[in-house]
């Protein structure tokens, strides 16, 4: 049981980020590569998308070819 | 002034005919009445209320002074004047003793008559005036105290209504009448009480509604969760321990069932209790007396037990995990509270939640959506009412107006906001921060389900491989509505 060596703590905490780096990815995928255009769709404001792009090392570039 | 009426008491005829006379002609209003004897002045005084008496202390027969003690019983508010011989000081000073009000000495100084006169009539009419007020006030008084106790009458019925301990279990086909009922039935009895039913059927209202509707209300009900309590701390914490009884029992400290000491003790999730626990509890209930930790004798307890399981007792006593002679005493009567699955007001108590949540989190009372309300009926609730609640909770957060079936997102029937994501919809109502949190939930959840399994349902075991503390994985398992019975077989 692989999981069991995390704590539940960890658990959850790995589970919301992966969550959340999914949402980003389509997100950005569904506005091109927009930023601010993602972050109204998440509810959330600009700066913290940006920080969680960063954090995650999603390359926004790759969005804006499709 | 009123017209005053008087009444002259004295055995010489005489004084009898000119007296009146001389008082009429110097004091207008004024009626003066005569008895010629004590025994004829008492006769008046029974039929007539006198502003004031005025009598001769020497009379054959009954005597002034007898007279006096007379109408200081009968009528204690008449002023009362004495007429006396000159010298007589002695019987002044008994007179006046006696509650006499003034007296004239004889010859009769009729200036000073009249004014001692004037002076008892006011007198009272002043008496009687505050004893009016007085008495109207004491009516006002009385009114006012009706209406007070009206009003609280009233506003009982009402918060009875509001706060029923049966509103949240009765839907309007009244699936749960026989609860109810039952509750009702039990409650006065002195028997102690097995609340069955799954996790979030509301074991613990009932309870309290057995508390509530007994002759116990008034007294103490203290709710044990029997899992939440590592089984090292149980029988301290049910029993109480003295100061030094062991290390760190720096003063003595009272059990729950010390607490509950008149009232009622609910024990929920009584399964969670250790086997030697039991037979303590055994003994509590059979002798009606409990030793705390490191106490020589035993002290009585008069608590009315309440019990709760979330699986059928009587399967865990057959199978060895719960004591036969301790089943038998809580389950001197039964309720058995059905899973809300098999309840048909699912939606007439979500929308009782509704304006609950609404008041609880600040916003306006929202309807849910037909579409939604298909999705509440078809879901199977495995933390029944509990759950319920919460999730009505969460959907009016998530909501702008109406709740649709997506803002009912932790019910797997429908999509959670991620997958609703990767099958291309279009981002909805769903914040980043919530899509993290459902996900973060999701993970614990089956994380939790997954150790339970490994150790057979053993919370410490569990929770020591999750690294997180006991109650804290009580906490969740609650919330996630996990039940630990099933991982036991």
């Amino acid at each position: 049981m692989e999981d069991t060596r995390l704590s539940l703590r960890e658990i959850a905490s790995r589970a919301a980020a992966q969550a959340e780096r999914d949402a980003i990815r389509l997100a950005l995928h569904a506005t091109r590569g927009n930023k601010s255009a993602a972050a109204r769709l998440l509810s959330t404001d600009y700066k913290t998308l940006h920080l969680k792009v960063k954090q995650y090392g999603i390359p926004t570039g790759q969005f804006r070819e499709y | 002034m009123n017209e005053a009426r008087v009444l002259l008491v004295d055995d010489d005829p005489a004084l009898l005919e000119a007296l009146p006379e001389a008082l009429r002609l110097r004091m207008s209003a004024l009626t003066v009445d005569t008895a010629d004897s004590a025994a004829a002045a008492l006769d008046r005084i029974a039929d007539r209320d006198y502003d004031a008496v005025v009598t001769d202390i020497k009379m054959p027969g009954m005597d002034g002074l007898e007279l006096l003690a007379k109408l200081r019983t009968r009528r204690p508010d008449t002023p009362t004047l004495m007429i006396t011989g000159h010298g007589e000081h002695d019987l002044v000073v008994h007179a006046l003793r006696a509650g006499a009000y003034d007296f004239i000495q004889k010859p009769i100084d009729r200036d000073y008559f009249v004014a001692s006169l004037c002076r008892a009539i006011e007198t009272r009419a002043l008496t009687r005036r505050c004893k009016e007020q007085q008495l109207a006030l004491e009516r006002h008084l009385t009114d006012l105290e009706a209406i007070v106790e009206e009003r609280t009458r009233e506003l009982r019925q009402t918060s009875k209504v509001i706060e029923s301990p049966f509103r949240w279990m009765m839907g309007p086909s009244g699936q749960m009448e026989q609860v109810v009922r039952q509750i009702k039935q039990v409650a006065e009895s002195p028997l102690s009480v097995l609340v069955e039913g799954e996790t979030g059927t509301g074991k613990e209202l009932v309870a309290r509604a057995i508390h509530q509707l007994s002759a116990r209300r008034e007294q103490p009900f203290v709710a044990v969760d029997c899992g939440a309590i590592p089984d090292t701390l149980i029988e301290s914490e049910l029993f109480g321990y003295e100061k030094g009884a062991f290390t760190g029992a720096h003063q003595r400290r009272e059990g729950q069932f010390q607490l509950a000491e008149g009232g009622s003790l609910f024990l929920d999730e009584i399964l969670n209790l250790p086997l030697p626990t039991q037979a303590k509890l055994l003994r509590a209930l059979q002798e009606r007396q409990v030793q705390p930790l490191g106490s020589k004798k035993p002290g009585r307890v008069d608590v009315r037990i309440i019990a709760a399981s979330n699986v059928p007792l009587e399967q865990e006593v057959r199978a060895g995990r719960f004591r036969q002679d301790v089943y038998y005493r809580v389950n001197e009567f039964r309720i058995t509270l059905p899973p809300l699955r098999e309840r048909d007001d699912i939606l007439h108590l979500a929308n009782e939640f509704l304006p609950e949540a609404g008041t609880e989190l600040g916003r306006p009372c929202r309807k849910i959506s037909e579409a939604a309300a298909q999705v509440l009926l078809r879901y199977q609730w495995p933390g029944n009412v509990r759950e319920l609640r919460n999730v009505i909770r969460r959907a009016m957060l998530l909501a702008s107006d109406v709740i649709e079936p997506e803002h009912l997102s932790v019910l797997p029937v429908d999509p959670c906001p991620a997958a609703a994501l990767r099958g291309g919809l279009a981002p909805i109502d769903s914040s980043l921060k919530e899509i993290a949190d459902a996900a973060a939930a999701d993970a614990e959840r089956q994380a939790i389900r997954r150790v339970l399994q490994a150790t057979k349902g053993n919370k410490s075991e569990a929770a020591r491989l999750l690294r997180t503390d006991y109650k804290t994985l009580h906490l969740k398992m609650k919330q996630y509505a996990i039940p630990a019975g099933q991982f036991r077989q």
